[in-house]
């Protein structure tokens, strides 16, 4: 590795963290708007033009807020759990390419921070680790709501993580990988997807894998623990579950946590089922200045209306009962993707014989 | 810089693998589980082998380590029902054991640095991928494919032998 790559990754470092911090507030206002309008209100209008600086506002807020640490609580998790709370998706977006990439001279600027030969493997790695937080944040408070909190959030995503890592190894496996490259790293299964059908029909994994791409979603909702799976948190049972005891900017950093690990499920999405950067009728992979930042916005349109999913998703469906949560995961979500693995497998063998 | 790095990693899962054995707080101890289970990862990738630390993290990091706290959260365990200190003859019939294990263990190092001449050999040439995804896949599903499907019929009888274990009406 030269010190051009290096001082380059850093740089791309910075800007996809300080972009994901970026993130929230529109997340935020996003959410806040899109929930008024679903409710047929009108919501927060009065801190600058259509209440766009209203997250900024609230931040402002959470900052001078007083930071008071509960005396029942055990110090250390207590600490940690905002902070893991909120590396571990950020950490997860190291691989997710945002852009094709622009070529100057022999150097080529590839718009993803690093792109692994088992990027796929990585992710669903990272993502294992990511109820962590919660456990720690809900044991650490020393009080039911949390524990109650903290043990609903172990058993949800433990279930519904199989199912998203068996949704995943379907779209792995219909990756085509016959020109060397590795189907587990992201940009080949971006890549895979680009180009069209009878010149005009999208290479969508969506199209081709539309079971995984059911799964993906349903597990996507439980993963960041948001209604119709909002066992976690909901705040007529937990008021607010391992967030209970937590004050300011600690939790601040625990929110924004959970607004970063939407952000990255969106682009998840994104990358193994819509396309990524990819645009079905033109190439923006060439290399040349104008397709890479198109193929940017691409990316951030795609991700825009994945979050908007979302936002509708959540302020339009109620809660799930317990154990029909239970159900659905291990019952019908898991046998599915399990089968949609041996049938993606018959459907390839007999396409290549 | 190699170098730095393994000692780095060695120092760092070493002491979390200690920390691990002497907390108290079984949650404690899992937090110290996870650094040890991150760093054994890393370990693995610099030894080339990327699937398996993807593993190591997936498998352990996530799967084994939430299986433990879920374990300890319904447990939760106070302070005094943690058991009593054990006694000094228990920790120093332990440490003189864990004394004769390292000693055999660095003695082992230093055969195998003997019999090679001090250098351990080259990987053979054509094995750059070996420890990758693909290569451990190929071992899998083609030149092993007979062990591993048989490794998972014993897995799914542990499986079925477990629900009956547990389940008292069927």
């Amino acid at each position: 590795m030269s010190t051009l790559e290096i001082i380059v990754t850093c740089i791309k470092v910075l800007a996809v963290f300080t972009a994901l911090q970026m993130a929230v507030p529109v997340l935020v206002i996003m959410e806040r708007r899109g929930v008024s309008f679903i409710q047929d209100r009108v919501g927060p209008d009065r801190c600058g033009p259509f209440g766009l600086l209203q997250p900024f506002a609230d931040a402002a807020k959470l900052v001078f807020k007083e930071d008071i640490t509960p005396r029942h609580v055990d110090k250390l998790l207590y600490f940690l759990a905002p902070a893991f709370c909120l590396i571990v998706p950020t950490v997860a977006f190291a691989v997710v390419p945002f852009g094709s990439g622009i070529r100057i001279g022999d150097f080529t600027l590839s718009f993803q921070i690093a792109d692994f030969r088992v990027g796929v493997l990585y992710l669903l790695a990272i993502l294992s680790m990511s109820s962590f937080g919660v456990v720690c944040a809900g044991w650490a408070q020393n009080n039911k709501y949390g524990t109650l909190s903290a043990l609903r959030g172990v058993a949800q995503s433990v279930s519904y993580e199989i199912a998203m890592c068996l949704a995943v190894v379907a779209v792995v496996m219909s990756t085509n990988s016959d020109s060397g490259v590795s189907s587990t790293a992201m940009s080949t299964i971006v890549a895979d997807q680009g180009g069209t059908y009878l010149g005009f029909f999208p290479k969508w994994n969506v199209f081709t894998q539309p079971i995984a791409f059911f799964i993906f979603l349903a597990a996507m909702y439980a993963e960041t623990n948001r209604t119709p799976f909002d066992f976690v948190e909901c705040e007529q049972e937990l008021v607010a579950g391992y967030m209970t005891e937590y004050g300011s900017m600690k939790f601040s950093m625990l929110f924004m946590g959970e607004y970063i690990a939407m952000a990255l499920q969106s682009a998840l999405l994104v990358t193994f089922f819509l396309g990524g950067w990819t645009l079905p009728w033109v190439d923006l992979g060439d290399g040349s200045i104008a397709g890479g930042i198109a193929s940017v916005i691409v990316f951030l349109v795609k991700w825009f209306a994945v979050a908007w999913l979302y936002i509708w998703v959540r302020w339009t469906l109620p809660r799930l009962r317990y154990d029909k949560l239970m159900d659905l995961g291990w019952k019908a979500l898991v046998p599915l993707a399990l089968i949609n693995i041996v049938a993606t497998a018959f459907v390839g063998v007999w396409l290549r014989s | 810089m190699s170098d730095v790095m393994f000692v780095a990693l060695a120092v760092v899962s070493t002491a979390s693998a200690l920390l691990l054995v002497t907390r108290r707080n079984p949650l404690y101890a899992a937090l110290c589980m996870m650094v040890l289970f991150g760093t054994t990862a890393l370990l693995f990738l610099k030894l080339s082998a990327p699937f398996l630390a993807a593993m190591q993290v997936l498998v352990y990091g996530g799967a084994v380590l939430m299986l433990f706290l879920f374990t300890i959260m319904l447990l939760n365990l106070h302070p005094e029902e943690l058991g009593s200190e054990k006694g000094l003859t228990f920790k120093l019939s332990a440490g003189i054991l864990s004394a004769v294990l390292a000693i055999f263990l660095i003695y082992a190092v230093k055969f195998s640095r003997d019999m090679t001449g001090g250098s351990f050999p080259e990987l053979p040439a054509g094995s750059a991928a070996f420890g990758s995804a693909e290569s451990v896949g190929e071992g899998i599903f083609d030149a092993f494919v007979l062990p591993f499907e048989l490794v998972s019929v014993l897995i799914v009888a542990a499986v079925a032998g477990a629900i009956v274990l547990t389940k008292k009406k069927l």
